[in-house]
């Protein structure tokens, strides 16, 4: 039966998320940006008092999930932080955009088990996904990155980029080629053959986005040698990679347009507020029909996920739709904030900025849209 | 969180995608050439149980689908004034997503199937039994020629198109009576109709305070169909003038109570919740059949000996088209959702059609874009599909009438 109402338990974390955002994200987000940084105060409170990464990790490896489906939960609360600020809500500790390989994907009990098991500690750790490339975007046939098996481990080669919590994560869970084809592996942080260059981003800035180069780094491998599982992994880390930004971009939609809407409201020219112009106007219901399809796609695209079912086109359709609403909108309110949008004082130049740089890490609108073409 | 139909739901929706495919798109092209109401398959239709004359929204309309157990009566509708029907409580879905399928099958015929609800949906919300009784009951059989009965409702006059508040057309008390005066134009089944309802105004200073709605039937001395339009698109739905000419209706047949305030725009208003989800259910479905015709097409056609869909700047397009077309029936369907559940959803209705209109008029534009020139013979229909979409970001309030709502629901306050 059609119900588009969030239910008791998703209004619930809608609700504790949103006051999270209010409250923190949106507090601390010019500062992040401007230091391109995340203030370790917020990252604690994230980590410790929310439980953003306990919540996605099972109970049976020390986490607080109870294994039935929130793939919808999942999609709010990245939405909702997302509404407060993207780059923050990417900066939370945890196993992050990495999370599906580790929770739902290849790895074998013991490797989940040993990967996830600090992430359910209070001291806030972090593992990042390395899987787009500079060249290939998502675009697995065009990688370059090579995982090759060298006496009784694997070895990894090549460079990621961009990858969120580059340089803070203690691992990465890395896609690359065999000759067979993909591969889906765990790569230490601590060693001398992985390089991380924190990176000079548009927006997200406090999401420690950067590049990470694979000097033959000792690698292991997820789960069982299977190049076939290896590659269904692959695309359902990149199915859900892309999901997860798709909220983030419907949150940051979201964001753009409210302020945005208020903006109108108290802004007087020629002795109106300029809402009532319909210059103004159209601008905001072409903005609000945006947002609330990016809303629905991303939670239609969930919930799909959520019920087992193959989301590998809806999720790539609700990423390219939701990141072009995040950038038609954010380009919008600072439209509509005329100079004042132009300025730091006001939120709507950062989220402009984010959104562009939401395109870029779970691969371009582009990517979405062939992969979502090949599927036709 | 749950975008799944229901089994009741999907089963109305794949007998009414059966009759899209089966019945209505082989018949698209002669209907559409003709420009003539397809009252052939309006039987079919009415002996499926699709009924033609039930409301588009709210109980009945679309709702009254009942599969298998259509009283081969046709066109019997005054059952849909009192619906029986488990479907009933998702009438506005159930009606969304049955208009796609017709839409998808031609927009022309599927508004000549669903088009008299058009009038019926302000029936079933503001008049009270006897009214009901006389606007239903005269929709009973066959008319004069063999068709089955229609309705129209005439709200749009040659001046008076967005601003509904702006309309002429009097109705001037006399005893028990009320004696209209005016012209209507763009009036869906307005030629061919057996029951209308027809808005005019009881006081022209008291702007939209004054207007009230009045059921009329065909026969009524004054009541005179006018010329039938020849149209850019959906021709298969027959759009004529109505004039009104010392027209003498029963104060009785007034709809929204004889005393002052704002029921007679309030019901035109409330109407409108219900219709425009549903009429950019169909928009969407235009949009779908140039999307489904562009697939099939670069499925088919080969550019330097490679098949045009698995060129990446053309799959990158049609997969564009899919994403925005998927975004406009999520808008469709909450809009439809929001009315069944009786919340109010004037901006998502808005949004719903306003939408639906700007995703299927880009699909088609692409569609020829992709399928090139060859594509655009008269021998296929996407120039159809082009056609007749044009006017979905036009009736039932422009685009711009509806982003003005929408801008105004969000702010709170009035665009000029």
């Amino acid at each position: 039966m059609v119900d588009l109402a969030l239910s008791d338990d998703e209004k619930l974390v809608q609700e504790t998320m949103a006051r999270f955002a209010r409250d923190e994200l949106r507090t601390l987000a010019t500062d992040a940006d401007r230091l391109e940084k995340a203030p370790d105060e917020i990252l604690r409170k994230g980590h410790v008092d929310l439980a953003l990464a306990a919540m996605s990790i099972p109970e049976a490896f020390g986490g607080a999930w109870d294994g039935s489906p929130h793939q919808v939960q999942l999609a709010i609360r990245l939405e909702t932080l997302g509404n407060g600020c993207a780059g923050l809500a990417l900066a939370m500790p945890g196993p992050g955009l990495a999370a599906p390989a580790l929770v739902k994907g290849i790895a074998t009990d013991d490797q989940a088990k040993k990967i996830l098991a600090p992430f359910a500690e209070d001291k806030p750790v972090w593992a990042a996904l390395a899987l787009v490339e500079a060249d290939a975007g998502a675009d697995f046939s065009a990688f370059d990155c090579v995982a090759e098996k060298s006496g009784s481990g694997w070895i990894v080669r090549g460079r990621k980029t961009p990858v969120v919590n580059a340089a803070r994560a203690q691992g990465y869970v890395v896609v690359a080629k065999a000759p067979d084809g993909l591969r889906v592996l765990w790569v230490a942080r601590e060693q001398a053959a992985v390089k991380v260059k924190e990176g000079k981003y548009v927006g997200l800035r406090a999401a420690g986005m950067g590049d990470v180069t694979f000097e033959n780094a000792v690698a292991e491998l997820l789960g069982a040698d299977d190049a076939k599982a290896h590659e269904q992994a692959a695309k359902l880390l990149l199915d859900y990679a892309r999901l997860s930004v798709a909220a983030l971009a419907a949150g940051v939609a979201k964001a753009a347009l409210d302020t945005a809407i208020e903006f109108s409201k108290t802004r007087v020219q020629f002795g109106e507020p300029i809402g009532q112009k319909q210059g103004i106007a159209f601008l905001e219901a072409d903005m609000a029909m945006e947002a609330e399809g990016a809303r629905l796609m991303v939670y239609r695209a969930a919930s799909l996920a959520a019920a087992g079912k193959n989301f590998s086109a809806s999720a790539a359709r609700a990423h390219a739709y939701a990141c072009q609403a995040a950038a038609h909108a954010t380009l919008d309110a600072v439209q509509i904030h005329g100079g004042y949008g132009f300025i730091r004082e006001y939120p709507v130049e950062k989220w402009m900025r984010d959104a562009k740089a939401l395109c870029l890490i779970a691969g371009s609108p582009g990517d979405s849209l062939q992969t979502a073409g090949a599927l036709l | 969180m749950n975008f799944e139909l229901d089994p009741m739901l999907l089963g109305v929706k794949s007998a009414v995608q059966a009759f899209a495919q089966f019945q209505i798109r082989p018949a698209a092209r002669k209907y559409d050439e003709l420009q003539e109401m397809p009252w052939d398959i309006m039987k079919k239709a009415a002996q499926m149980g699709l009924s033609v004359t039930g409301s588009m929204g709210g109980a009945g309309g679309l709702g009254e689908i009942q599969l298998g157990s259509g009283d081969g009566k046709g066109g019997d509708a005054a059952k849909a004034a009192k619906p029986k029907n488990p479907l009933a409580a998702a009438a506005n879905l159930l009606g969304a997503v049955g208009a796609e399928e017709l839409g998808w099958g031609c927009a022309g015929i599927g508004l000549a199937l669903v088009g008299s609800g058009l009038a019926a949906t302000p029936v079933q919300g503001m008049a009270n039994p006897e009214q009901k009784k006389v606007f239903f009951d005269a929709l009973k059989g066959d008319d004069e020629h063999g068709h089955p009965r229609i309705a129209a409702m005439g709200m749009t006059e040659p001046n008076s198109g967005s601003d509904i508040s702006s309309i002429k057309t009097t109705a001037v008390a006399d005893g028990d009576y009320y004696v209209l005066n005016g012209t209507k134009r763009f009036i869906t089944n307005g030629y061919s109709a057996s029951s209308f309802v027809i808005w005019a105004t009881i006081d022209p200073g008291a702007g939209r305070a004054g207007h009230r709605a009045f059921i009329i039937i065909r026969g009524t001395p004054g009541l005179v169909p006018g010329k039938k339009e020849d149209k850019l698109g959906i021709r298969a739905s027959e759009t004529a003038e109505v004039y009104l000419e010392d027209c003498r209706v029963h104060k009785d047949m007034m709809m929204g109570g004889p005393k002052g305030g704002k029921e007679g725009f309030s019901g035109a208003k409330a109407m409108f919740d219900s219709t425009r989800p549903l009429v950019g259910a169909m928009a969407l479905g235009i949009g779908r059949s140039a999307y489904d015709f562009a697939v099939d097409w670069c499925k088919k056609h080969k550019k330097a000996g490679k098949p045009l869909i698995e060129d990446r700047v053309v799959r990158e397009r049609l997969a564009r088209m899919a994403s925005r077309i998927d975004a406009a029936r999520w808008l469709v369907w909450e809009a439809a959702w929001m009315a069944d559940r009786k919340v109010t959803n004037v901006k998502e209705a808005s949004m719903a059609k306003a939408y639906a209109a700007v995703v299927s008029t880009e699909a088609c534009v692409d569609a020829i874009d992709i399928c090139g020139p060859e594509a655009l013979s008269r021998e296929f229909l996407l120039e159809k599909f082009f056609r007749d979409i044009k006017i979905y970001d036009i009736f039932e309030g422009t685009g711009q009438i509806q982003r003005r709502i929408i801008a105004r629901e969000l702010t709170g306050l009035k665009a000029q």
